[in-house]
């Protein structure tokens, strides 16, 4: 274990750690959903919209963390658009570049300011000391 | 019965990889150097990979520097080795969703791809757990989710259940709840020269078969989404799959390949071995197609 180097969190960045995670596992949910056409019955839609609003809202808590809180709204906002299309119809490409474009920058933003969370991993002493 | 050459890539490597990941309970052990590694099979009209490795830009660059990867190589210099152009890939196999494995699937853009459907639906199931437990989901991104939303569009994406014949002779077997929710390794039946199989994670070194001091006891790999239970009784399928023979298993981060079959070294230190030859294909480590 290598903790003892890490700081404590503040409230502001477990927020963003949270929401990330949201995300995150909305996104895969959400790729998932639309690779097995159908398994969305609305709630994955719903809760995209429901974090987009979360987002704001933590934003206006932390205005440090904008880029990094801005880019988890837009992330989560694109995947509200792909999932929120008429039932039946098939994404379409510029609607899924955009959600990819902006899951990218959300990455990016959130990795600048907390540690990569691909752990577990054999070198995590790396991840703390960046 | 069909005709494979199969080659296994080496695109990047880990000088320091801990052994405790490699070997269940080998912890504290030491490091070893850890090769990345994918296959091509040449033969049957096709051109297919088993995995992509990974693209060394964003999150592929966070993770490979992560994990202390060096020496990477994207697949058209890796695969120019062999003679191979990523283009003309038209059979992609993915055994499971992390960077390593699956990450440089956009080096292969004319490519069908096959991939267990349980990789899939399990991120759906993951999606209803409480929050606490995204421990589940750390190891993937969401990025190779919506780039197969798009294969899907395209009609080049065939998710499989259950085991599947996807070139004559190559199958993809199942290996759920192991490695990961979805894992699979392929088997690979050749006339000329035997069964092989590329086992994507589902061991990482020889000794996972040899055991420990070379006993013969089975030691699971180190890190697992799934169950260890399921991970040991794999093993032995695949064990009785090539007649105990662990030459013909392909660990894809094993660095004894290149000591176990034909294989040549590459300037950037990087190897190419060969597993197979089909009727009338030249070696590519005898005399490199492209020396680099």
């Amino acid at each position: 274990m290598s903790a003892a180097a890490t700081a404590p969190e503040t409230t502001a960045a477990r927020d963003l750690r949270e929401l990330y995670a949201r995300y995150k596992r909305l996104a895969l949910a959400a790729g998932a959903a639309l690779i097995l056409e159908g398994a969305d019955d609305g709630a994955l839609a719903a809760e995209a919209q429901s974090l987009v609003g979360d987002c704001e809202a933590a934003r206006a808590r932390a205005p440090h963390l904008r880029p990094q809180l801005d880019a988890c709204a837009e992330a989560a906002a694109e995947l509200h658009a792909l999932l929120g299309r008429a039932a039946g119809d098939e994404p379409a490409d510029a609607a899924l570049e955009r959600a990819r474009t902006s899951h990218r920058r959300l990455r990016r933003e959130v990795w600048s300011v907390l540690p990569c969370e691909y752990v577990p991993c054999c070198a995590e002493h790396i991840h703390h000391e960046r | 019965m069909a005709d494979y050459s199969i080659w296994v890539v080496e695109y990047a490597r880990v000088v320091e990889f801990a052994r405790g990941i490699l070997m269940y309970g080998d912890w504290n052990t030491g490091t070893v150097v850890a090769p990345y590694c994918y296959a091509v099979l040449k033969g049957e009209g096709h051109i297919a990979v088993v995995d992509t490795g990974f693209d060394n830009v964003e999150f592929g660059k966070v993770l490979g520097e992560s994990y202390g990867v060096s020496d990477w190589q994207p697949a058209d210099v890796v695969l120019k080795r062999i003679g191979i152009d990523p283009a003309d890939v038209d059979t992609m196999i993915l055994t499971h969703n992390h960077f390593d494995h699956a990450g440089g699937v956009e080096f292969f853009p004319n490519a069908q791809v096959y991939f267990q459907g349980r990789e899939v639906s399990k991120y759906l199931w993951a999606k209803s757990l409480p929050e606490r437990l995204d421990w589940l989901t750390t190891a993937v991104d969401p990025d190779l989710m919506l780039w197969l939303v798009n294969r899907m569009k395209r009609g080049k994406l065939t998710l499989l259940e259950g085991e599947s014949e996807v070139l004559p002779g190559v199958r993809a077997v199942p290996a759920h709840d192991t490695h990961t929710a979805g894992s699979q390794y392929v088997t690979v039946e050749t006339e000329r020269n035997g069964r092989f199989l590329l086992a994507g994670d589902n061991c990482y070194v020889y000794e996972n078969f040899t055991g420990r001091d070379g006993d013969g006891h089975f030691v699971p790999i180190g890190l697992v989404f799934g169950s260890v239970e399921r991970c040991v009784l794999t093993m032995e399928e695949m064990w009785q799959y090539v007649g105990e023979d662990v030459s013909r298993i392909v660990p894809f981060h094993e660095g004894k390949i290149w000591e176990r079959h034909p294989s040549r070294q590459f300037d950037d230190g990087l190897h190419v071995a060969e597993l197979a030859l089909a009727a009338g294909e030249a070696s590519r480590v005898e005399t490199a197609v492209a020396a680099g």
